[in-house]
């Protein structure tokens, strides 16, 4: 139902326009630490889409919303660097900067923009929608109000919404949950920003209009050349529409590859297990529905080994007491599991 | 193009019918009209000056040339209580704008800022607030002496923790709303986040607040004057009239020299409730 993707090869050439290295974040609870982004490495490319996926609080969200420093007043960015390149090749450091500081908000909205997860609550619901979307228009660009005006009519006509010089006066109570979204990508996407992270942001509409809001995105996406991080905890959505994928466990990524290689060749038993816990329309009226067992561990907790250790069918005892180095296979493909100690191409 | 054409949304003209169909309301709203209307064109309305001093015509009884009689010095009742109604309104009015502007801007900067910012100016309001204001009140009277320009001031001194609470509880809730995120998503402004987006969702209750204190505030300017310590005794104002009339012979031969007054002020607070119960109702979503 998507367009066909980018080959491997041609993402490889893509230029890169976020660098994000050895990223740490912390949460100050109280008096415990709750280490939710550890030592996390990956690069999105230009025009592509990178699916970040794991279970609810393994730090999907935490990793996209460090990346321009959105956090809690608990969460703090400790180690590691997010680089971003834009158009021109100019390079921001945006760990360095001050999380209010004036330079990250030119880049926040601008350049990285963001949707979040509940369109429902995502917008003021004081204002007309029109100019909440000019509002982030008029933060970064030089325009006056009828430019604006233009810009946002055009923009809601773009996303598929019919009558948009009426439109542009309604209330948000007057949309649908997924019409809502639409005006939430309209105001991420009305700047024009060079990455638009996407913060599980069907979870809370139907499968239809999942699907309609996934397809306006990558056509979004396409036209505008947008490179995009798509968080979710929905693996078909990432097998449908993106490009790469990182698998987050406990704040690390445990797996990351192309579409093809994750999903063809799962590597690590987290990834495996996932992909078995899939329901699918043709499995058999008795057959149980494969999950994983246990949950997720609690944050604080520090691990001097894998922390998928207690859950792995496949452990062996190496897991509980050292940290899997990563091992890279077929030039993209890496992993972080002691399965693969032997046997990777440059480990 | 159809961009200029401004449709009206659901809620709003919900909100409309809602205030319409409530007859209380209404009628607060028709009364509070007529009042300031009077009192507004008084100057058109009235044949005698309120201060000028006629001793030929003291205590006369009503009539058509005096529509309420005289008082005891010889002024025109009927002008007095419209050329009152100007500065008790005024009063009232300004009283409840200035405090509820101070409880405003503080209630939005503690919860937004919270921290120490905050703990420290609920420490305030709570000092004031469980002090007897009208001790207060008096003490500062005695300080600052009589006045339309110092009633207001004191009582927007002593009326803004009300209004600091209201504003306070509603923005730390909205603080944490997802539309907070997704401004802060978009680069916008801390300030610009707090006035133009948190604000104005918090100002249902406000506006319900400014009514009816309004009302509280033409009260207490009443009370003070009557007990010769609001406005100067020579401004004609509800209290002061009322104040003139302080004599047993007067209360018992003259009624209509403190009735009169007396209505009016009741008139007034009545209206100012009627229309404050009814922006009540519209404001609360739960109806």
């Amino acid at each position: 139902m998507f367009s066909t993707r980018s080959s491997r090869d041609e993402i490889l050439n893509n230029k890169i326009v976020l660098k994000v290295e050895n990223l740490q974040t912390k949460f100050k609870v109280g008096k415990r630490t709750v280490h939710a982004v550890n030592d996390v490495s990956f690069e999105l490319k230009k025009g592509t889409m990178l699916g970040i996926v794991g279970e609810s609080g393994c730090g999907k969200s935490v990793t996209a919303h460090s990346i321009i420093q959105l956090l809690p007043k608990a969460g703090y960015i400790s180690n590691g660097t997010v680089r971003y390149y834009d158009n021109n090749d100019r390079e921001y450091i945006l760990s360095d900067y001050d999380r209010n500081s004036k330079e990250i908000r030119a880049v926040r909205g601008e350049e990285i923009a963001m949707i979040f997860q509940d369109p429902l609550a995502s917008l003021d619901p004081v204002y007309r929608i029109g100019p909440q979307i000019a509002e982030n228009l008029l933060e970064h660009e030089k325009l006056s109000k009828k430019e604006a005006f233009h810009r946002v009519v055009s923009m809601l006509a773009e996303l598929g919404f019919s009558r948009p010089e009426e439109r542009y006066y309604d209330y948000p109570h007057n949309f649908s949950g997924g019409m809502k979204q639409r005006v939430m990508i309209a105001i991420a996407m009305i700047c024009n920003p060079s990455i638009l992270i996407a913060d599980e942001p069907t979870t809370a509409l139907d499968v239809t209009i999942q699907a309609q809001i996934l397809s306006l995105m990558k056509k979004l996406q396409e036209t505008h050349n947008t490179s995009t991080i798509l968080i979710t905890h929905n693996m078909g959505i990432i097998a449908e529409t993106c490009d790469e994928v990182a698998v987050i466990y406990m704040g690390r990524i445990v797996e990351f590859g192309t579409v093809e290689q994750v999903f063809n060749t799962p590597l690590h038993p987290y990834t495996k297990a996932l992909l078995k816990s899939v329901p699918v329309l043709s499995s058999g009226p008795r057959e149980k529905l494969a999950y994983i067992p246990g949950a997720t561990p609690d944050g604080s907790e520090v691990f001097t080994g894998c922390a998928f250790e207690a859950r792995c069918e496949f452990a062996i005892p190496v897991c509980k007491n050292k940290l899997p180095v990563e091992k890279t296979f077929d030039k993209t493909h890496r992993v972080q599991c002691w399965l693969y100690e032997k046997g990777s191409e440059n480990g | 193009m159809a961009g200029n054409k401004v449709v009206k949304s659901s809620l709003m003209r919900r909100n409309h019918q809602k205030f319409l169909s409530n007859k209380l309301a209404i009628l607060g709203l028709g009364i509070i009209l007529v009042l300031v209307f009077l009192s507004a064109f008084a100057p058109l309305i009235c044949r005698y000056d309120p201060v000028y001093i006629d001793v030929t015509q003291r205590l006369q009884q009503p009539s058509l040339d005096h529509l309420l009689g005289t008082d005891n010095v010889g002024r025109d009742l009927f002008a007095r209580l419209l050329y009152g109604g100007r500065v008790s309104i005024f009063i009232g009015i300004v009283s409840a704008l200035a405090s509820s502007a101070v409880g405003i801007i503080l209630g939005s900067v503690s919860g937004y800022i919270g921290g120490k910012v905050d703990s420290v100016i609920l420490y305030i309001s709570e000092i004031f607030m469980s002090f007897p204001s009208m001790i207060l009140i008096l003490v500062l009277v005695g300080f600052m002496g009589q006045g339309i320009m110092n009633l207001i001031i004191i009582f927007s001194l002593i009326g803004w923790p009300g209004t600091h609470r209201i504003v306070r509880s509603r923005i730390l809730s909205l603080r944490e709303e997802l539309f907070v995120e997704s401004c802060r998503a978009s680069g916008i402004k801390g300030t610009s986040i707090m006035f133009n987006h948190l604000l104005p969702n918090a100002l249902g209750p406000v506006i319900v607040g400014i009514t009816l204190s309004t009302g509280g505030y033409v009260l207490a300017e009443a009370g003070l004057s009557f007990l010769g310590l609001g406005v100067e005794a020579s401004v004609p104002t509800w209290g002061n009239i009322i104040n003139a009339a302080r004599n047993l012979r007067i209360m018992q031969n003259y009624p209509t020299l403190w009735i009169a007054p007396g209505v009016a002020i009741s008139l007034f607070s009545l209206g100012i409730n009627f229309l404050g119960d009814g922006l009540r109702d519209v404001f609360d979503p739960e109806q």
